[in-house]
């Protein structure tokens, strides 16, 4: 499994080729992600209408819509327990306390846009053996 | 309205046949169509995103990381650098 952020969760409802991703990976993302996504596109600064006369709701309400084959959202009450362990080593925030329980806890890979690798971040998942791919575009 | 169809030969449970033919009777139709329903529907469910959503959500993703900074850079719980 890999688990990508919301960008590269857009770049794929895209149709765009996401290169940490091989067509073999079964894909899916926290629910802090897919939430920040759906904030987003739920933004008054985005509008109401969007490229090619798409309406926002439109594109919220298909990220909202689980689609098979498509991003799983991970349900993060299985990964709690791993979360609040990863937290409490290392000052994680909500966001990415979930993002390394969820790797640790599915056995993932990550996968993120280089706009959303923290700071802290990559030391924190060679810490816990978890591996991290970033896309640059 | 008047379908183009091939004759297929799937395997199902003993449940399957079950659940099937209860549906067919309660429908007052066949087990045939009740199994042409449920994968219209399930194939509907998997159809790929449409090109006009693909654009738009391209457009979306170019500006992605501005709107997440502005969105989320002072929310603690969400920004990506605690």
């Amino acid at each position: 499994m890999i688990i990508v952020d919301d960008r590269l969760t857009l770049e794929i409802l895209a149709g765009r080729h996401v290169s940490a991703v091989s067509d073999d990976d079964a894909v899916a993302t926290t629910w802090g992600f897919h939430y920040r996504l759906a904030r987003a596109l739920a933004a008054p600064v985005s509008g109401g209408q969007l490229s090619g006369g798409v309406p926002a709701r439109q594109l919220l309400d298909t990220v909202l819509s689980p689609r098979p084959g498509g991003v799983e959202v991970l349900d993060p009450r299985a990964i709690t327990r791993e979360a609040v362990a990863a937290a409490a080593r290392h000052g994680l925030n909500l966001l990415a306390a979930e993002l390394v329980g969820a790797a640790r806890h599915h056995e993932a890979t990550i996968a993120l846009s280089a706009a959303n690798v923290g700071r802290s971040w990559p030391a924190v998942f060679e810490a816990e053996g978890i591996e991290l791919r970033v896309v640059t575009r | 309205m008047l379908r183009c169809m091939q004759r297929t030969n799937i395997y199902l449970t003993d449940e399957q046949q079950r659940a099937l033919a209860a549906r067919a009777r309660v429908g007052g139709t066949t087990k045939s169509a009740v199994l042409r329903e449920i994968l219209d529907a399930g194939l509907a469910d998997t159809a790929p995103v449409d090109d006009a959503l693909r654009t738009a959500f391209a457009a979306v993703a170019d500006g992605y990381d501005e709107l997440a900074a502005l969105l989320f850079a002072d929310d603690p719980d969400l920004h990506v650098d605690a």
